[in-house]
């Protein structure tokens, strides 16, 4: 890391920072995506109940009786604020992929124009 | 001694490649760790429903609130269950739907468990094969 030139560093540097929001971006994906598919699931089995079956909220320890209709509207809620995170995530990522594929060609071709420029000081060194 | 450095640069691609399978075998072996904590939470639940099943109400039984204690209780709605469903909703329903509920749970966690195992299973292949290898340019 020491011998290549600082430009070359920095660009390297970029690279790494950019594949570490990447990981963030996948990782806070796949916590958005399972809580969307535990509400899905949780509205699924909800609508299957009966009607006049009594349904509980969590609120910490305790379970407080609440209407199915309520829980089920906030379920809905739910579902659609995920979905919204999920699709802006995905937006994200994909930009950050963009960026990270760029800096990679750009950090490509800065190690071939060195590698290149070496060869051609080699013969002339000696 | 000419083709060395291209030796050199093979090895450390088959030791990054061996750490990122590493890596993913060890959180495979995590999230199947995870998914049989499962399991056994859902059998459990469904000895506890077999367990009451034809009681009546006044039944006396004890609930457990930890530190191995318990307190006194006695069934109030016999053959209902209050099943959790996810996103903090808790549903009551007869104890032969929760029942329904829970294997159906029981069986697309297996489902999980198999894909896990089966990945489990190739990745620790590939793992080998790598090390296999990585070993092979060490004697070289």
């Amino acid at each position: 890391m020491n011998e290549l030139p600082p430009q070359i560093q920095n660009q390297l540097a970029q690279l790494q920072q950019v594949q570490q929001q990447a990981q963030a971006l996948i990782q806070q994906k796949g916590q958005v995506e399972m809580l969307l598919r535990e509400t899905e699931r949780a509205l699924e089995e909800l609508k299957k109940s009966p009607e006049d079956a009594d349904v509980y909220r969590a609120a910490g320890e305790l379970l407080i009786k609440a209407k199915r209709e309520d829980v089920l509207k906030d379920l809905e809620e739910k579902k659609d604020n995920f979905d919204v995170r999920l699709k802006s995530l995905s937006r994200q990522e994909e930009r950050v992929q963009q960026r990270f594929n760029q800096l990679q060609d750009q950090l490509k071709q800065a190690l071939g124009k060195m590698q290149g420029a070496g060869a051609g000081a080699g013969p002339r060194a000696e | 001694m000419a083709t060395a450095p291209a030796n050199e640069d093979e090895m450390r691609e088959l030791v990054a490649k061996a750490q990122a399978y590493q890596q993913r075998l060890d959180l495979l072996q995590q999230q199947a760790n995870l998914v049989q904590v499962s399991v056994e939470d859902v059998d459990r639940a469904l000895k506890a429903l077999d367990s009451l099943e034809g009681q009546e109400t006044g039944h006396e039984m004890l609930v457990p609130i930890g530190a191995g204690s318990f307190v006194h209780a006695t069934i109030s709605r016999p053959g209902t269950v209050l099943v959790g469903l996810g996103s903090g909703v808790t549903v009551e329903r007869k104890a032969a739907d929760a029942k329904a509920i829970f294997q159906s749970r029981r069986t697309e966690l297996e489902k999980v468990l198999a894909e896990t195992t089966g990945a489990i299973g190739q990745v620790g292949n590939e793992l080998m094969r790598l090390q296999q290898e990585a070993q092979k340019y060490q004697q070289q």
